[in-house]
């Protein structure tokens, strides 16, 4: 599914320069279930925005389902952005002026598709995360586990064979967070790759796979400091 | 196609939200292009109808008089009388066969006109047939003008200006065939001029004017010379006036033996005025487009401004769609679609409002005499036109920009925004 050797980012700020990615080789394959843990500033997010086509590597290769991301022109990525991959925010990413409803039906607009598929993919998503009842309610009228999981369904949209969640329970309870990870785990066994930020070790610990990283670079294990 | 569907889909999803502030927007396009249009359609207005006036003495030609010479010339002294006769016409004729028409008339003030117990003092004007479409001369239904036969048989018939017949015989519901007094000679009333508008004249306005046929004033007055010719040329010679009388003086100097070079004549060359009237109210339409434009401008400045914030407000929105998968076109096109119909929104509404006001102010009989002067305000098709362009050109330009900005940074940089 991924394959990145030797990628690096490096951001410039004025005369600083800063290296969030050094030379990280990584494979990830279908179906594979990981858990990013690492510090604040350790580059999961940097790592997880180049995986996503968000943003460039400055060095090195990335592949995603065999095709070198690199070449790909602007509207390639967007397509890839749309039907390929479904992202979760830590910060849900909802539009706030937006219902449930509309909110999950982004990706579907963006992908062309008809109006009543539009509908009728946002009713069943919207029920599949429970929120059959909130579909006209807007995020401030919802939980915090509630726009959590708006944005699962909306990530699920197109049905994206790899989903990306960056510190998807960051802003929840444990409980709620832990309702969130079991709809992962729901996705996982269907057959979805995933890839998942987490600060809470627990949760880490439960995933298939965990990919440590420090200072940019990933790691065997975190040292003790952590 | 398809990306045009998904354009369409998402502007109308997006603009639905908020609505509020399109509105405004909206509003203050609204203002400024009637602003634009009413200082238009009356420029347009005033520019009609000074035309309709202007040429409410008729057109494309000169009025020309004789005078003294200044010059001594071939041992002739200087101050001698240089003054047309009606014989003189044929050889005028003659020397300028591709001019339309030269003709002359002659012209008497103070006339006593009279009817029943009722006398006016007015000028009388003896002219030709031709005088009727070239100075616009149209009779009243049931009237005809001065013609041919009339003056062959030099009859005593009398063509009125409207106000001289209302003035002379008001009561009067049909005046043709009445006879009149012209200094106690009887004539019969052959027709009544159709009201015009004039501004110009070179004697007294053709409505206070009695007409009647050249050889007609001649027996009453025995008067030999023509106080005017008249030089009229087609209209494709309009630009060739000047070329025309001075051939004209050139003809007449060999006729009567004056240095050419002397201004002897009097020239009214009534195209060339008409010209500097055009170019006046051309100036003046201009002027108040300007002005309107202005004020369009600021409203201009105003969606822009309206785009900037709101493409700058939603810069994290931008990051959200783009994760989603929205191309960086659909982003942009999207802005300057909205921009383009605030401004639409706006002008269309502006525009028929404006046509319709109008029209409808066209329907309002209103008899007031600075209406004869200045018209009724109207809208033209090229000045719709033109600023359907200024719109559409400043809806482009107020989404383009920003737009360009808003989608040209990356999606994790937009979604980094607060």
């Amino acid at each position: 599914m991924i394959r990145m050797s030797n990628v690096s980012k490096v951001y410039h700020t004025g005369s600083i320069t800063f290296e969030a990615l050094r030379d990280v080789n990584i494979e990830i394959k279908e179906r594979e279930y990981c858990a990013v843990v690492g510090p604040s500033g350790s580059g999961k997010s940097t790592l997880m925005n180049i995986i996503g086509c968000l943003d460039d590597s400055s060095t090195g290769e990335y592949y995603l389902r065999g095709q070198k991301v690199a070449n790909m022109t602007q509207n390639q990525l967007a397509d890839i952005r749309n039907k390929t991959i479904g992202f979760v925010f830590q910060s849900f990413n909802l539009l706030p002026y937006a219902t449930a409803e509309e909110n999950v039906e982004v990706p579907l607009l963006f992908a062309g598709q008809s109006r009543k598929l539009r509908l009728e993919r946002c009713r069943f998503l919207l029920e599949r995360v429970g929120l059959a009842d909130k579909m006209k309610n807007r995020p401030t009228e919802m939980s915090g586990g509630e726009m959590q999981r708006v944005a699962v369904a909306r990530a699920l949209a197109n049905d994206p064979p790899l989903i990306l969640a960056d510190e998807p329970t960051g802003n929840l309870d444990t409980r709620t967070g832990g309702a969130i990870v079991d709809l992962f785990n729901e996705l996982h066994d269907e057959g979805r790759t995933i890839i998942m930020i987490t600060h809470d070790p627990n949760i880490a610990a439960q995933l298939p796979r965990q990919i440590y990283m420090q200072d940019g670079a990933l790691v065997d294990r975190l040292r003790a400091a952590s | 196609m398809k990306s045009l569907s998904i354009l369409w889909n998402v502007f109308v999803r997006d603009f639905r939200k908020q609505s509020g502030r399109m509105t405004l927007t909206i509003v203050g396009l609204l203002w400024g292009t009637i602003s634009i249009m009413l200082l238009l359609s009356f420029g347009e207005g005033l520019y009609q109808q000074m035309s309709i006036n202007s040429k409410g003495m008729g057109e494309g030609f000169s009025v020309i008089w004789g005078g003294r010479t200044n010059k001594e010339f071939k041992g002739l002294p200087r101050g001698r009388r240089i003054w047309f006769l009606a014989n003189d016409l044929p050889y005028f004729q003659a020397k300028l066969p591709d001019a339309k028409l030269v003709t002359g008339e002659m012209m008497r003030w103070g006339q006593r006109i009279s009817y029943k117990d009722k006398f006016l003092s007015q000028m009388v004007d003896g002219l030709y047939p031709e005088y009727e479409s070239l100075r616009a001369l149209y009779p009243q239904m049931g009237g005809r003008f001065i013609n041919k036969k009339d003056l062959e048989l030099k009859r005593r018939v009398v063509f009125l200006g409207n106000e001289v017949k209302d003035d002379l015989m008001p009561d009067v519901e049909n005046p043709i065939g009445e006879t009149i007094f012209i200094n106690s000679v009887p004539f019969t009333v052959v027709g009544i001029m159709e009201p015009k508008r004039q501004t110009n004249s070179y004697a007294s306005r053709d409505s206070r004017n009695v007409f009647i046929p050249l050889t007609t004033y001649q027996t009453m007055w025995n008067e030999p010379y023509f106080d005017n010719l008249i030089l009229a040329v087609d209209k494709k010679d309009y630009a060739r006036m000047e070329e025309f009388t001075d051939r004209l003086n050139l003809a007449a100097a060999q006729k009567y033996k004056y240095d050419p070079e002397d201004k002897v004549l009097g020239i009214w060359d009534t195209i060339e005025s008409q010209e500097m009237m055009d170019n006046i109210l051309l100036g003046l339409k201009y002027f108040l487009g300007f002005v309107g434009f202005m004020t369009l401008a600021i409203a201009g400045v105003g969606v822009a401004n309206i785009m900037f914030v709101s493409v700058k407000e939603r810069t994290r929105e931008i990051g959200v769609k783009m994760a989603m998968g929205a191309r960086r076109s659909t982003i942009q096109l999207q802005f300057i679609t909205e921009a383009l119909f605030i401004t639409f929104m706006g002008g269309g509404i502006g525009i028929s409002l404006i046509y319709c006001l109008t029209e409808a102010f066209k329907m309002v009989p209103l008899d007031i005499p600075a209406l004869d002067m200045m018209g009724r305000p109207t809208v033209s098709l090229i000045d719709g036109l033109i600023v359907v362009c200024i719109l559409v050109a400043m809806g482009t330009l107020a989404g383009y920009f920003p737009s360009r900005k808003a989608s040209s940074v990356s999606p994790v940089e937009s979604l980094r925004y607060e």
